[in-house]
């Protein structure tokens, strides 16, 4: 699996969009979070989804991460993330240690378990792992958190498959003002095949659809240097099945 | 032997595509080229044997002893050490004086390899990158030129099934068959050239990671030349491609790889320069740099700016990032980089001397003082009429100290070895890749316990002076020693035609 952090691709992304090259590279535009992840939500035609995990008390979701299939099982238009507690920059294998961010950190102090809690109503606790969809990076409009289910790698595997599946059925296209679009999620539509499927979620716990996006974005800023991406294997896009140039 | 000396041939061609003169290597390479033949036909069952080395190879006119077009020798090819020599050299000399015809060779050996190995994309690509790691490119244009060119025909609608199954005396049907696919190549649009693409991307991230791990100055040196041609065509093409059809994941990829070609470029020049200048050789990773930390160190917090130097820019191996961090940037005029960082070792004196025109025993460390110049210029302006040249100065210089080094060693008794060490040390720390203070430590080492360090003391003898007829002898010699008759027949032979050769004999 390889894996680059979230602020250099959104970095890069706000680089590459500008037309003109610097001396020293892209560090003479590092602005602010805000302004390169606005950069990235208009470079990605997607959405972005956080595996919130504890890597000791969810050992079976830890396992999966290492396997190396999360980027793949995303697909290209859902960004996959997780916290990391190494220096992850340029795009690299990941190695064990890159997916064990507070090992010695309880459930409740967990960066992961701080971002769960919003989504659940005020008397019920949080619940980990889980899979946290939103539409974007700066000022999320909507987001919806999946409760991964399973004690083994097995289960966890097929369920982070069907839920992306699923999300991927239920796209968006959504227009960005002239020619272009943007494929986002569709949230109610996602939400309801996750109800036929049995998989349960929290969409909105005790503050409300808006608020809930709100503070993802908060919680993204916050622990944007620990988030990395996990980058999908290259599938035989471009393989001829015949050599006469059909694709 | 053999093996040591194929692999400066091959090394020669990496270098020469990073940091040297592509126009120059054909001639340059020649003697060394006459070096492997002669030692190659003093050992005719060596010569018969297939090469046993994984190394990628494409057909050539001369020697080929395969079937198939292109391949791994080792693994996939049966072919003679002549036939791989024979590959680079043919190839070398083809893409300065016909380069056209070079580009398509390549070309039509890559396609082959493409439509013989079930229309794998990525493995054809390895194939090509290894092309290039094995210095089969002297030149990062032609290695543009070959991938540019291979993506058209890959993204067009032609039909290129008719290389399936093919064999080499099918040659003339298959050129045929490519002139015509070969006259109508579209425009690549941006969606076509996207699996290429993204594969490149990935070796060239996984290459960019070794060379940082890198543990001496050899192996970073040539993790960067490995990088410089694929770097630099994805750099070219960041600028040709419609980024806005790539994901954002290749986009961001492409423009970090936009700026490590720059800074590999830099490199390149930085060796040519010092080359041209006749300055000393060796990597001095903090000062030239030091620009560049400042402004690293006052855009990120204190925690993170030397994470982010190294990890952006392929500055530095990973090695002497640590030097810094337990260190500290302050201290860094103390910093002394490690020797195996200083410099690269005899095994890449050929390829570094050939490449840049550089003359091995004329090499001068980074401990080189100019104290010693200024004196011997001195000594030189009392006797002669005309002010003597820096050049002149140096040659002086050099043949003084090996005299001298010479009288010093020349019969020390075995209590004195460790002077005796110590002066050849100290010399080699000046001269590194100086041929005559190997050669004497491999002769006065030649009892039994010490029959390893004479081998591979002879052995970076030759390598930085493939003409060296002792150092032949003396291996030959130690190979008798040891019991390998056959050996010691062929490697006498060598140095008997090789003598040959410099006398101008038949």
């Amino acid at each position: 699996l390889k894996i680059t952090s979230l602020v250099r691709l959104a970095e890069e992304a706000a680089y590459a969009a500008q037309d003109r090259r610097n001396l020293s590279g892209s560090i003479e535009n590092v602005g602010k979070f805000e302004e390169n992840f606005a950069a990235l939500d208009s470079s990605h035609d997607g959405i972005y989804a956080f595996l919130a995990f504890h890597p000791v008390a969810d050992q079976q979701v830890l396992d999966y991460v290492i396997e190396g299939t999360l980027g793949d099982d995303a697909g290209p238009h859902i960004l996959a993330l997780f916290l990391s507690p190494a220096y992850v920059g340029q795009p690299r294998e990941a190695k064990p240690i890159d997916a064990q961010l507070g090992v010695k950190l309880t459930g409740e102090q967990h960066p992961a378990y701080e971002l769960a809690r919003d989504f659940f109503p005020s008397n019920a606790k949080p619940r980990l792992p889980g899979l946290i969809f939103f539409d974007f990076l700066s000022q999320p409009k909507d987001s919806i958190y999946v409760i991964l289910q399973g004690n083994d790698v097995s289960a966890i595997r097929w369920q982070c498959r069907e839920v992306f599946e699923s999300a991927n059925k239920a796209q968006l296209t959504q227009c960005t003002g002239g020619d272009g679009t943007r494929w986002n999620l569709d949230f109610d539509r996602f939400a309801a095949s996750l109800s036929g499927m049995s998989i349960q979620y929290q969409r909105a716990g005790h503050i409300g659809i808006r608020a809930a996006a709100l503070i993802v974005g908060v919680w993204v800023k916050k622990n944007a240097k620990a988030l990395v991406t996990a980058i999908p294997k290259i599938i035989q896009l471009g393989v001829k099945i015949k050599s006469a140039g059909s694709i | 032997v053999l093996e040591e000396h194929l692999r400066q041939f091959q090394l020669t061609g990496l270098i020469a595509a990073f940091c040297g003169d592509s126009e120059k290597i054909v001639c340059g390479m020649t003697p060394f080229y006459h070096v492997i033949l002669k030692l190659l036909d003093s050992a005719p069952t060596l010569a018969e044997s297939p090469v046993t080395f994984n190394s990628p190879a494409v057909y050539s006119a001369d020697n080929w002893c395969s079937d198939q077009l292109a391949g791994y020798a080792g693994m996939e090819l049966s072919i003679t050490p002549k036939a791989l020599l024979a590959s680079h050299a043919n190839l070398w000399s083809a893409a300065e004086k016909i380069r056209e015809t070079a580009i398509l060779h390549f070309v039509k050996c890559i396609l082959w390899y493409y439509e013989n190995h079930a229309r794998d994309l990525r493995r054809t690509i390895k194939f090509v990158l290894d092309l290039y790691g094995h210095g089969f490119f002297t030149s990062q244009r032609v290695f543009a030129d070959v991938m540019d060119r291979f993506s058209r025909l890959y993204a067009s609608s032609a039909d290129l099934s008719f290389l399936v199954g093919t064999k080499r005396e099918d040659l003339p049907q298959i050129n045929a068959q490519l002139t015509r696919v070969s006259a109508q190549l579209p425009e690549l649009s941006t969606d076509q050239f996207e699996p290429i693409l993204k594969y490149l991307i990935d070796f060239v991230q996984d290459l960019a990671s070794e060379a940082r791990i890198a543990t001496n100055a050899d192996a970073w040196l040539m993790g960067l030349a490995k990088l410089a041609g694929p770097a630099t065509f994805l750099g070219i093409n960041f600028r040709a491609v419609d980024v806005k059809r790539l994901d954002v994941l290749t986009r961001a990829a492409l423009s970090a790889i936009e700026e490590m070609g720059a800074d590999l470029f830099a490199v390149g020049c930085r060796f040519r320069t010092f080359a041209s200048e006749n300055l000393p050789l060796g990597w001095d990773f903090t000062g030239p740099y030091e620009d560049l930390a400042t402004k690293y160190r006052a855009t990120f917090p204190e925690d993170e700016w030397l994470d982010r130097l190294t990890d952006d820019r392929l500055v530095m191996p990973q090695e002497i990032k640590e030097l810094i961090v337990i260190n500290g940037w302050e201290r860094l005029p103390e910093i002394e980089t490690p020797p195996r960082f200083r410099l690269n070792t005899p095994l890449l004196a050929i390829p570094l001397c050939i490449a840049c025109e550089r003359n091995p025993p004329q090499v001068r460390s980074i401990d080189f003082t100019t104290h010693a110049l200024t004196v011997a210029m001195k000594y030189l302006d009392r006797d002669t009429a005309t002010k003597p040249t820096v050049s002149a100065a140096r040659s002086h210089l050099i043949n003084y100290e090996l005299t001298e080094l010479i009288e010093s060693v020349t019969n020390v008794a075995e209590a004195e070895m460790k002077f005796f060490a110590d002066r050849i040390a100290e010399f080699l720390g000046r001269y590194p890749w100086h041929a005559l203070p190997m050669f004497l430590t491999a002769t006065q080492v030649t009892s039994q316990p010490h029959r390893e360090t004479a081998s591979t003391a002879l052995r970076l003898a030759l390598l930085s002076a493939p003409y060296y007829i002792d150092a032949w002898r003396a291996l030959a010699k130690l190979a008798e020693d040891n019991g390998n008759q056959d050996d010691a027949v062929a490697l006498r032979s060598t140095a008997d035609s090789l003598r040959a050769l410099v006398e101008g004999r038949p």
